[in-house]
């Protein structure tokens, strides 16, 4: 058990006075860039590393401090998804799904409550993956070559089909348009730029933040507009601001099933929360929602992405500490921090700096602990957030929103793009067109076009390398389990009635 | 009326005596990062920035500011439109920088859009394979890639005509292959090209040696060669050059920084002067030591004939290899 | 109506991709789909919807003309903000935004101009100082600050 004797002195470290408080403004801060709409992890991130470094913080503390900003926000983000419709960051658009209906049912209280319970649960298990499994975890991420991601994203996208449900025609609609914004930018194979416009801002393709803040931030706000003008407008009453022993156990089995997919899927190095978040989300619409009550306000479509979401940020950790390779965005931007500090990142990382990587694997239990300790009693303080009159609110949404977007690269074209998207946007949901496929098709179709790119290079063309090693094999037994097991279900219990006549 | 009249020109002479006395010096001195904090771009501006405080060469502390996009493009489209005479900002650049002005990826401004201030740090090409690999001098994996162009993939971070593809490139002509016709997988980021070394998804990884000895004692890696004139001092001592294989493969990633276009010459020469004096403290030294960066110094009018220079090989070489006309 | 005008610019938008796509200039390329394949296959099936679209129409209810007017104000505000957030400066320029949306949002002028100043000040103390983020002070500022 050589490892509970590196955690105890990872614990050593963390229970210092300056490292405690570290954790504790960590989360704290966190959860606020996680709650503004516009401001996520990566903004709270790459804000905080430089003013880390100008005051000569040591990198344990700055790492602790740092990544709790990272879990933090994965944590705040539910915040205004539930209560404004408007995700915090990208992991939480799926929660506005099941979240913001509650909210309107008058439950935004219990909604911010449970989701708090469920990060906290899937946050907790994936750093107890960390901890245990990091390196057994890292030979399985390095297993994964070009076409074994090709074939997840295939997967992905067959779990995530059941969202397009109701209209598929206007779901596709999405998915194609999320399709060409991630299109935008130098191609990362040829390095051939596409639709750019000779604009040296969109070389890079559109920010991930500039997109959900126009998407959602500001078609919200030109949406809002219309319910506010409308004679009947009335804000949802808040009746209790508590979540009950049994709403938590209703869920017990979404949560525990979605924290264990958030976490595998953050440890894959490319992938994130908001792919973790549509999977378990949609994956838990497959398994639990007989009534088909996901999305109109369902405990459990709330508890999936979150727990999801938070495991996905301890599994992206796996990678980057082991490997010395980012699992996702943010964590791209950890790893700076380590740069900057004259660390450099790799599988060595354990054995070079044990002090720093068993002092942020302790203070993440901490600071988990800290989170949804601070969590219930803010329930209050957040709802009554509802309670601000619009004529404050949205400006001030809409100006957090955009100092966000402008903070990630000093760029006023950057507002632009998102008062552009937030226009197409308004469209979109005024015509019915549902949104999370925009994400997803931005997000997904990205990662899969890389990769089958990748594939067909190392392969001359040949598509059995799709089709060859256990992974990928694997992966399309699931997949076609996806799409067929519903159907034999459907046909057995068809049966099964036809007898009982 | 008159006498305010008089005592503002009195003022206004005052001052224009005072700052003529004076020469430039920077109020808020920025060192501008086109890159994400903790990119490679703002470590080179940490370069200056730590030593400068260290030496105690300026007054006032020298701050970073970030502005990611296209290896630098959104930054030098941004200084030469915007900031066209602000004397307080040095941007950094690199190699992959003057490699995308040379192929038109920086807007209509070519390398002649801005003055060029100094190169002070670099970094080297290195072939890395597996540590299990049968190969263990770059000649046996050149003779193997020669036998079976097709069998061995390359795999690095970045697209066709960035300078990790020139890399890959100049391999692949070293062991008599068209670039063209070799086997070349782009990964995101440096990062991912090892991890896919590692899992056998690639068998080649043309890196850069100081971003890898982070990596370097896990014993998970071997380097065949690194892609500098001469063997490299500290821990590398022992690795060889490509050269001393008998292949003449030298790469070398340039750390540096550029001034906006309309700066004054008294301005520009304060820059050049601070600098110069900078590069000879021992505080320089050990900075740019802990930066994991070798030996370059070229500052002033040397650094803008380098850099003119190397952006024009580059354009020789991205016609060779059909990227531009 | 507006469902199958919308489908129309669905469908042109596709066509521009399959066009861009297929124009474009590609030196070489290590695979066999090469940067047009996707861009191509994007616009391809979004065309291929939009006339689904077009063909079957749903009736959506649009908001009355006066809340139209106030979206397009809005849009306008922002795209103002765009352009008068270097110029003027971050303060100058978001006390005019929030004190316009504030007023559409049905704020009196007094509440309009207490959440313009009280916004602008308390995000730029929060981001501009505490936080260090670079947001621009804007010609005014500057020259009253003295710096070039």
């Amino acid at each position: 058990m050589e490892v509970l004797t590196l955690l105890g002195h990872g614990f050593g470290t963390v229970f210092q006075p300056i490292n405690l408080f570290l954790v504790f403004l960590g989360s704290i801060l966190g959860t606020l860039f996680g709650a503004l709409p516009g401001l996520g992890p990566i903004n709270g991130v790459a804000i905080l590393l430089p003013i880390c470094y100008t005051l000569g913080l040591p990198v344990e503390s700055s790492l602790i401090l740092l990544s709790g900003i990272y879990y933090g926000a994965e944590f705040g983000g539910r915040i205004s998804s539930i209560l404004l419709n408007v995700p915090g960051d990208a992991g939480a658009v799926f929660t506005t799904l099941d979240g913001y209906p509650l909210a309107q049912k008058g439950l935004a209280g219990p909604a911010l409550a449970l989701s708090g319970v469920a990060s906290f649960i899937g946050g907790t298990i994936a750093i107890v993956g960390l901890t245990f499994f990091a390196p057994l975890l890292a030979t399985f991420a390095i297993d994964f070559g070009p076409s074994e991601y090709f074939v997840l994203m295939v997967f992905a996208f067959a779990t995530v089909s059941a969202l397009m449900g109701s209209n598929p025609v206007k779901s596709l609609v999405g998915v194609a348009i999320g399709w060409m914004i991630g299109i935008v930018g130098v191609d990362s194979t040829t390095g051939v730029m596409r639709f750019s416009f000779g604009e040296a801002e969109l070389y890079d393709g559109f920010e991930f933040l500039t997109v959900i803040v126009g998407f959602f931030a500001v078609s919200e706000i030109l949406l809002m507009l219309e319910h506010h003008s409308s004679e009947h407008f009335a804000m949802p009453k808040i009746t209790r601001i508590y979540v009950t022993f049994k709403e938590i156990l209703y869920c017990k089995w979404t949560i525990l099933r979605s924290s264990v997919i958030g976490f595998v899927v953050g440890v894959l190095p490319g992938t994130g929360a908001s792919i973790a978040s549509a999977v378990s989300y949609t994956l838990e619409q497959k398994l639990v929602d007989k009534e088909g009550t996901f999305g109109t306000g369902d405990m459990r479509g709330l508890a999936a992405p979150e727990s999801a979401n938070n495991a996905c940020a301890g599994g992206a950790l796996v990678p980057m500490l082991t490997l010395g390779v980012p699992g996702s965005a943010t964590t791209a931007v950890l790893l700076g921090a380590l740069m900057l500090y004259n660390i450099n990142p790799g599988p060595m990382l354990f054995v070079d700096q044990p002090v720093l990587v068993w002092g942020l694997i302790a203070s993440m239990y901490v600071g988990n602990i800290m989170l949804l300790v601070i969590n219930f009693p803010l329930v209050r303080v957040f709802t009554k957030i509802l309670q601000v009159p619009y004529w404050l609110l949205v400006p001030s949404v809409i100006v957090l929103a955009f100092v966000g977007v402008y903070s990630v690269n000093s760029s006023t074209f950057s507002l632009g793009m998102a008062t552009l998207l937030g226009v197409l946007g308004y469209f979109l949901r005024k015509l019915h067109y549902p949104m999370a496929p925009v994400i997803l098709g931005f997000v997904l179709c990205e990662i899969m076009e890389d990769n089958l790119r990748r594939a067909f290079a190392m392969s001359g063309g040949e598509a059995d390398i799709f089709f060859k090693g256990s992974i990928n094999i694997t992966l399309w037994i699931l997949t076609l389990a996806i799409f067929f097991v519903p159907m034999i279900s459907k046909f057995i219990s068809k049966k099964y009635a036809l007898g009982k006549k | 009326m008159n006498k305010a009249l008089r005592f503002v020109t009195g003022v206004l002479a005052v001052v224009a005596l005072s700052s003529a006395l004076h020469a430039f010096e920077p109020k808020k001195p920025v060192c501008l990062a086109p890159a994400k904090p903790g990119g490679g771009f703002d470590l080179t501006c940490r370069l200056v920035t730590n030593s400068m405080l260290a030496a105690k060469l300026m007054d006032k502390p020298m701050v970073v500011s970030f502005m990611p996009g296209g290896v630098g493009a959104v930054a030098y489209n941004h200084v030469i439109g915007q900031r066209a005479n602000d004397p307080e900002t040095i941007v950094a650049v690199s190699t992959g920088s003057a490699l995308n002005i040379a192929q038109g990826k920086f807007g209509n401004h070519d390398e002649n859009a801005v003055r060029w201030l100094a190169g002070l740090g670099a970094d080297f090409g290195a072939v890395i394979v597996k540590a299990d690999s049968k190969w263990n001098t770059l000649s046996e994996m050149i003779a193997d890639l020669k036998a079976n162009p097709k069998g061995f993939a390359l795999g690095s971070g970045g697209s066709i005509g960035s300078q990790d593809w020139f890399k890959a490139a100049l391999i692949a002509k070293a062991a008599g292959i068209d670039p063209k016709e070799m086997k070349y997988v782009a990964f995101e980021g440096g990062g991912e090209a090892l991890t896919a070394l590692l899992g056998g998804h690639i068998q080649i990884y043309p890196g850069d040696i100081a971003e890898f000895s982070g990596q370097f004692d896990s014993g998970k890696y071997k380097v065949l060669a690194v892609l500098s004139d001469e063997r490299l001092p500290g821990k590398f001592k022992d690795l060889p050059t490509a050269k001393e294989q008998g292949f003449d493969v030298v790469w070398t990633i340039w750390r540096g920084f550029y001034l906006a276009p309309n700066v004054t010459d008294e301005q520009y020469n304060y820059w050049v002067d601070v600098l110069q004096k900078l590069v000879k403290t021992p505080e320089f030294a050990k900075e740019r030591e802990l930066r994991g960066l070798f030996p370059f110094t070229k500052i002033g009018k040397e650094y803008d004939t380098f850099i003119k220079g190397e952006v024009a090989k580059f354009r020789v070489m991205a016609k060779e290899a059909g990227l531009i006309k | 109506m507006i469902d199958r005008l919308f489908g129309v610019f669905l469908l042109l938008l596709g066509l521009f991709f399959i066009w861009g796509g297929a124009s474009l200039e590609v030196p070489f390329s290590y695979d066999p789909l090469g940067p047009k394949f996707f861009p191509i296959a994007a616009g391809g099936l979004l065309s291929l919807l939009s006339l689904f679209v077009i063909a079957k129409p749903k009736k959506i209810d649009f908001p009355e003309f006066s809340t139209l007017v106030k979206t397009g104000l809005i849009i306008l505000l922002l795209v103002i903000y765009q352009f008068t957030f270097n110029v003027l400066g971050f303060l100058i320029a978001t006390a005019i935004l929030v004190f316009f949306m504030s007023r559409i949002f049905k704020g009196t002028s007094k509440q309009a101009l207490g959440s313009a100043i009280g916004v602008s000040v308390s995000v730029y103390l929060i981001f501009g100082i505490l936080l260090d983020v670079p947001l621009p002070h804007g010609v005014i500022l500057n020259f009253l600050l003295g710096v070039s």
